[in-house]
């Protein structure tokens, strides 16, 4: 070939966009044609996460597998699943290489199949064109949705894993990507705790209530956990008798005590997280004041009203 | 002959062209290859399928599947091994097997339609459609002489009690059902 013509075409290759548009084998790792993107929603008691491709690669995707790695080095050695749980209901010997019905869904034209390796205990799974079914096939510049897999609880393999994606042309016929998640957003998380000061100091304990508000972009109820409870002074066994930290605990008791030496009273900070099921996770906290004396009380109770009438 | 002629924004070859001089005018243009699948073809191996080979199991694997296949019978059941050593040539020709219908199942384009049914039949030949095999792993304890692969028409709960007592068990009865490895 002239070299002239040669340099011209690799400086071409360095200023335009169009050659990434007509050689897939020339993306580097950072620049994927295809991304495989997650989100997750608590439902009840279960966990569904939701699957997109996103193909901007001039091939045909046929087929995406869902936690599986090659490692991108073409060595079979370093191929395996690596989703950590699966459907429960899913046993090879009853279901193949099915999905059990309502653990998947799939897009029209498609199905879902699973996969396991010999003597590794992670999974993989699989959405493919129906065989022969090309038409169903995601074309260039389109993306596909549809596909989601429900678990009894959260596996972050789902979210942190990677994807094995085949196309029906081009070559090579195969890519393997890191999962993306869709969802990057923590949720928003507000906490009113009621009564917010506890008076008279008389060492008695008294019930807390928690107001949770919370709201996230994808996951319709997000996961609610106690975090912590502290004060600004030590606290003894019996201060906090019934709080279940680290899960949903919205009603507690503090024990009304605080040191006489203590002048600004004992402030205990309640912390609560929100985390969605795509594994964003927000905290907010709360405080529950039991004055040094009562005319702090009263400013505490003034303060209080203060926040209900700018309320309204 | 199909000519893509080279522009400012276009230096690359769809699919099924390449990219070269003209010998007339000196300006780089696609021409069409000869029609070629690519992916590459499966690599022989022989012999294929692989016979069972217990001989080569290690002793006490030896014992453990004789154990196992006399308290089945014991216990009314019947089984059957279809695996037990197994070279490690002929674990990476069943994974290339495994990974090439993988990809040739979804492959639309006609000059890959031969090699697709060819990997089609391989893969049907080791029942890997049939009964959905867990895909081979290359440092397998296969490879090594210490597992085989039995089925047996016993419930889970009694062919593990019998396991139990030839020191063998399954570390995967809900992925890999038939899969025994020393205890």
């Amino acid at each position: 070939m002239d070299k002239k013509l040669l340099k011209v075409a690799i400086a071409l290759c360095g200023l335009t966009s169009s050659w990434l548009v007509v050689m897939p084998g020339a993306f580097a790792q950072s620049n994927f044609p295809v991304q495989v993107k997650v989100y997750g929603q608590h439902i009840g008691s279960r966990v569904i996460y939701n699957y997109q491709v996103v193909n901007n690669s001039p091939n045909h995707v046929a087929a995406v597998r869902i936690g599986y790695d090659t490692q991108n080095d073409k060595n079979p050695d370093n191929d395996g699943p690596e989703l950590r749980t699966f459907p429960p209901s899913w046993n090879r010997r009853e279901f193949g290489s099915a999905m059990p019905p309502g653990t998947v869904t799939v897009p029209p034209g498609w199905e879902a199949t699973a996969m396991s390796q010999e003597e590794t205990l992670k999974r993989a799974l699989t959405w493919s064109i129906t065989y022969d079914n090309f038409q169903a096939v995601i074309k260039p510049g389109d993306t596909l949705g549809g596909m989601s897999v429900t678990l009894e609880a959260a596996d972050d393999s789902y979210l942190n894993s990677h994807a094995l994606v085949i196309y029906s042309d081009g070559y090579p016929k195969s890519l393997t990507v890191p999962i993306e998640r869709l969802d990057t957003t923590a949720p928003a998380l507000s906490v009113i705790l009621t009564p917010a000061a506890l008076w008279p100091p008389n060492e008695k304990p008294v019930t807390i209530a928690a107001l949770i508000t919370v709201k996230d972009d994808y996951d319709p109820a997000p996961d609610i956990k106690l975090e912590s409870i502290t004060a600004n002074e030590p606290l003894e066994k019996g201060d906090i008798p019934d709080a279940r930290i680290g899960t949903d605990d919205r009603q507690f008791k503090l024990k009304a005590e605080r040191e006489g030496k203590n002048r600004t009273g004992r402030v205990y900070t309640v912390t609560y997280s929100a985390t969605d099921a795509s594994g964003n996770k927000a905290t907010a906290s709360a405080t529950v004041t039991v004055p040094h004396d009562e005319r702090e009380k009263d400013r505490d109770d003034n303060q209080e009203r203060g926040i209900t009438e700018r309320k309204r | 002959m199909i000519v893509l002629r080279t522009r400012q924004l276009q230096v690359g070859c769809a699919d099924g062209y390449t990219l070269r001089t003209s010998r007339f005018t000196g300006a780089l243009e696609c021409f069409a290859m000869a029609v070629q699948c690519p992916v590459a073809p499966l690599t022989p191996y022989s012999p294929d399928p692989y016979p069972l080979d217990v001989d080569n199991l290690t002793s006490r694997m030896q014992t453990a599947l004789q154990c196992l296949q006399t308290a089945i019978r014991e216990d009314g059941g019947t089984s059957s091994a279809s695996s037990a050593y197994r070279p490690p040539a002929y674990t990476r020709h069943l994974q290339e097997v495994w990974d090439k219908w993988d990809e040739l199942a979804v492959e639309s384009r006609p000059e890959c339609q031969s090699l697709r049914n060819e990997v089609r039949n391989h893969f049907n030949r080791h029942e890997l459609i049939s009964d959905p095999g867990a895909r081979p792993h290359s440092s397998s304890a296969h490879t090594r002489g210490e597992a085989f692969d039995l089925s047996s028409n016993l419930y889970d709960g009694v062919l593990d009690v019998l396991a139990v007592g030839c020191n063998v068990y399954r570390p995967d009865p809900i992925g890999d059902p038939p899969h025994f490895i020393h205890r």
